[in-house]
């Protein structure tokens, strides 16, 4: 049986690759990876939103072939020991999450947008950040986060 | 003179204290108005339209005026609220609250959180009255009991309305237990104790840690009902902005959805194949390729949806992706569904038909202003699909799923597999989202199906084209609402308002998730289009000073399943009649603020109303294509206004913006500021969506729309950069409800921006569909 090796969250894993099927459900159902959630299974929601090395994926439209020897961090490996990314602690600070279901892919794309960006604009956050669906319609509390955490970091 | 006044309104509002006094002026009211406003729907309805014709051709105007009755709505004097307490109230008094021996405090809700902070709202009651910190207590939700009936609903914005006397009174009857005990050990005088933090301290300074006094409370207590809670000078928990008590949980990931539990570790990934057409069927299908594929386990057939009229295919497997790729290798050969020629138009033409007549025309000197409002299906699309975990074996139950509705999931499920609801076990799990469509427990239900068929415990997810396209919506409605009006009398003066109809004609939309228990006690599965009656007389009102109002429902049965969407009616029904009302205004030659604070017959409306107006600076300049607009919404003992400011679009590659929103909110108190703002800001994204940009379409027996790529919510760039939110102080008054309460506001206030901002007068909805500058 063919097996792939790869990073989540600076462990390694390995796993048998009969098939390809996408990352997403190599992290939930089969390595108990339950941070980055099922929304659509198509790439355009965006609840599933991770890190593939320094770059966004989504690992629900990742192929499994694309996953190996890759590094990936998902919303379980953002906080270093117990000590929350400064948006991760915007987010609490704003009490941003309703539900809560989308906020791990809406962390990790606002990380990415700070890191691009140290001080975004409001178009600046529109345009990295509306790609991420938020049922709930947090995304005034989102922009208020980001812009706390730009001031943080 | 028989004018309704705004003091007579605010001294009937109160059910509680009318109902037990049935001899009393203030029953006397309650009783005339309520029943007044059923027969004015037979005969009474002539003899009124023929006085107020009468009236209007009259010489004696300003007598003839006050003639026309003022025809007061049962939500005047009854509404949803109160049907949900009066029928809740005796199995409130029912809480988990144990001390435990490190001192924290364990509190099970009967209530269900997706999202609209009703958990930390209760935690901070019960930190009020214990005498506790919030984050002393360890809370979690209630698993259905069935003895709870309908005291264990979620919906109708009612939480906060109805946890509030009773979590109050049986957590400070606990604290009086407390306080008890600690004299006694103590040796001193009860009124000495002190209590904070979970310790009970004596003047001496002599202190006993609760967990050293009492276990806590579980079950009936209705002795509690005796109890005196805290007199709301003395708070210092409610009232106070309090952060979710999972936030940390979830910007870590550690939350848990249903799908994240390994309560059941050989509950295995399924998915469902369903059927091309609403109602389909399996004629017959041929799994082998599926069964041969790496980590299928299992393929069975299944009956769907909640009531099992229609079927597909399960497949279980190790993975959902796997479950997946099972699925897409199934040979299926369906036969048709139910209504494989129906499309929207055709509903639409159903429904014209069905529709009650607006009231003839008064003749002579009288105009009037009316419009037939069409607003499409709206999914719910929570984040979170349908999903449940069910384990069914040796005549038992076990389900894990996000339910709001967990009495009536027991029951249904129980019924479902012929076994006794004693033996269903529904845990209740905090989901991600709902907006109605967890009111219905459609993946409980198949999950049980498919484990007692498959043998073995599996967790089923619907996946988001499902939950998309077989998932339930708000029905598709259309409003015919007319208004007639003289612009001045014929001795100066200002112009008057003598008629108000609003005629609703929809598909059928589904109540029998336990609502009906709690109103008809028949429940809504045997009446459903008379209980769809109560619920649309009960919620909907006209809270202007307009002459004969009428409003009417009537609702045909349609093969899309339906459920409420973050409100009953009001979402449509409201933005109809505050479109009217903007319109009758500028009909009249007034300005819609002037003309609302003269025609509202509720002080409450006008205050909100005007706090908008002043923070919103109502009349200030606009550029070009934008403009200002209101929208007012009166429901579950609460009060919205809202001033929107829109910038419309002639280029229909650039979609209408809602720039700036300022809503004032009167829902009697304030729980927990920071959760009401937050549920204000997501009603008002709610209301973008729904009256800017989506909708969902039935294309012959099949909805068209499959993802967030189609049915189009909004995104980031569709939310106002500025919304200020206002609460009015609290007036003493029982908390109302506030989930669902700002949606209609805000959705009027859209409507009413874009007709100023651009002169169409909106009709159909989604605007940007209809109307190129939407």
């Amino acid at each position: 049986m063919p097996e792939i090796t790869f990073n989540v969250n600076d462990t390694p894993v390995t796993i048998d690759a009969e098939n390809d099927d996408a990352l997403l459900y190599l992290l939930r159902d089969r390595l108990g990876v339950r941070g980055p959630k099922y929304g659509c299974g198509v790439g355009v929601c965006g609840s599933c939103t991770s890190f593939q090395g320094g770059e966004l994926v989504r690992p629900c439209i990742v192929p499994m072939s694309d996953a190996a020897g890759a590094s990936f961090t998902t919303i379980e490996g953002l906080a270093v020991d117990d000590v929350l990314h400064p948006v991760q602690q915007a987010w609490i600070d704003e009490d941003v999450a309703q539900c809560g279901y989308c906020q791990a892919g809406q962390i990790m794309t606002a990380v990415k947008l700070l890191e691009r960006i140290p001080n975004p604009t409001d178009q600046d956050i529109d345009d990295a950040m509306s790609e991420n669906y938020c049922r709930c319609g947090t995304y005034h509390r989102i922009r208020k986060a980001i812009k706390r955490a730009a001031a943080a970091l | 003179m028989t004018t309704r006044s705004p003091e007579s309104h605010a001294e009937t509002e109160d059910i509680d204290d009318a109902l037990p006094s049935p001899t009393g002026v203030l029953a006397t009211r309650v009783e005339r108005r309520s029943f007044i406003g059923y027969a004015i729907k037979g005969s009474a309805l002539a003899v009124a339209l023929t006085v107020g014709a009468d009236s209007v051709t009259g010489s004696d105007d300003a007598e003839a005026l006050d003639l026309l009755p003022p025809i007061p709505e049962l939500a005047n004097a009854l509404d949803l609220t109160d049907l949900l307490l009066l029928s809740g109230d005796p199995f409130y008094y029912d809480y988990l609250i144990r001390i435990e021996a490190d001192n924290r405090v364990r509190f099970e809700l009967p209530r269900m959180e997706v999202g609209q902070g009703i958990l930390t709202a209760a935690v901070m009651i019960v930190a009020e009255e214990l005498d506790v910190a919030v984050d002393m207590i360890d809370p979690s939700l209630s698993p259905a009991e069935i003895r709870r009936l309908t005291g264990q609903i979620t919906g109708g914005s009612h939480s906060i309305s109805s946890l509030w006397d009773p979590l109050r009174k049986v957590t400070a009857a606990l604290r009086q237990m407390v306080v008890l005990a600690a004299a006694q050990q103590l040796g001193v005088p009860a009124d000495q104790i002190t209590t904070q933090d979970g310790i009970a301290s004596a003047p001496d300074g002599r202190t006993l840690r609760y967990a050293d006094l009492t276990n806590g409370v579980e079950g009936r207590n209705d002795l509690a009902r005796l109890a005196v809670p805290k007199d709301p000078s003395a708070y210092r928990v409610v009232g106070q902005p309090t952060g979710r008590l999972d936030a940390r949980d979830i910007v870590t990931g550690k939350v848990e959805y249903a799908m994240d539990l390994d309560v059941v570790p050989d509950a295995m990934p399924t998915v469902v194949a369903r059927p091309p057409t609403l109602g389909g069927t399996v004629a017959s299908y041929d799994d082998s390729v599926a069964r041969s594929l790496p980590g299928v386990i299992d393929v069975v057939e299944v009956p769907i949806d909640v009531e099992g009229a229609s079927s597909g295919v399960a497949v279980i497997a190790r993975s959902f992706g796997e479950a997946f790729r099972g699925r897409d290798a199934l040979e299926i050969v369906w036969n048709g569904g139910t209504a494989d020629d129906l499309s929207d138009d055709d509903i639409i033409d159903d429904l014209r038909r069905i529709n009650l007549p607006t009231l003839p025309s008064i003749p002579l000197l009288t105009k009037k202003v009316s419009g037939e409002f069409i607003f499409p299906y709206m999914a719910h699309a929570p984040m979170e699909t349908m999903t449940a975990i069910a384990d069914v074996s040796g005549g038992s139950a076990r389900v894990w799923t996000g339910v709001k509705t967990p009495v009536a999931a027991q029951a249904k499920i129980a019924r479902d597999l012929g076994i006794l609801p004693t033996s269903v076990e529904i845990n209740v799990i905090k989901t991600g989202g709902s907006f109605g469509r967890r009111l219905f427990f459609d993946a409980a239900v198949e999950a049980a199906r498919i484990s007692s068929i498959a043998g073995r415990p599996i967790k089923l997810m619907f996946t988001r084209q499902e939950d998309t396209k077989f998932g339930r919506a708000r029905p598709l409605s259309i409003h015919n609402v007319q208004a007639t009006y003289r612009t001045r009398s014929l001795f100066g003066g200002k112009g008057r308002v003598f008629s108000f109809d609003h005629r609703a004609a929809t598909p059928e939309l589904d109540l029998r998730h336990g609502f009906g228990e709690g109103i008809t006690a028949l429940g809504g599965e045997l009446v459903p289009f008379g209980f769809s009656q109560t619920i649309w007389h009960s919620t909907q009102l006209v809270q202007y000073d307009f002459g004969l109002t009428t409003l009417l429902l009537n609702e045909k049965k349609f093969p899309v399943a339906t459920s409420s969407w973050r409100g009953i009616y009001s979402g449509t029904a409201v933005v109809a009649n505050e479109v009217i009302v903007d319109e009758l205004a500028r009909a009249m030659g007034e300005d819609e603020l002037d003309f609302r604070m003269r025609t509202l017959d509720d002080e409450r409306s006008k205050a909100v109303l005007a706090k908008v107006a002043e923070l919103g600076d109502w009349g200030r300049s606009m550029p070009a294509g934008s403009a200002q607009g209101f929208g007012l919404h009166n429901e579950y003992k609460s009060r919205a206004a809202v001033l929107c400011e829109l910038q419309t679009s002639p280029d229909p590659d650039v979609d209408a913006r809602v720039t700036k929103l300022v809503v004032s909110l009167d829902v009697n108190r304030v729980v927990n500021p920071t959760g009401l703002e937050a549920q204000v800001i997501g009603a008002a994204t709610d209301a973008i969506s729904s009256i800017l940009r989506t909708g969902l379409h039935l294309d012959n027996g099949a909805i068209r729309e499959s993802s967030y790529g189609d049915f189009e919510i909004a995104q980031m760039k569709h939310t106002p950069p500025e919304i200020e939110v206002h609460f009015m102080p609290p007036n003493g008054e029982r908390p109302g409800g506030a989930g669902e309460l700002a949606l209609p506001a805000v959705a009027a206030a859209i409507a009413n921006a874009f007709a100023r901002a651009t002169g169409i007068k909106p009709r159909r909805f989604p605007l940007r569909d209809f109307y190129q500058e939407g």
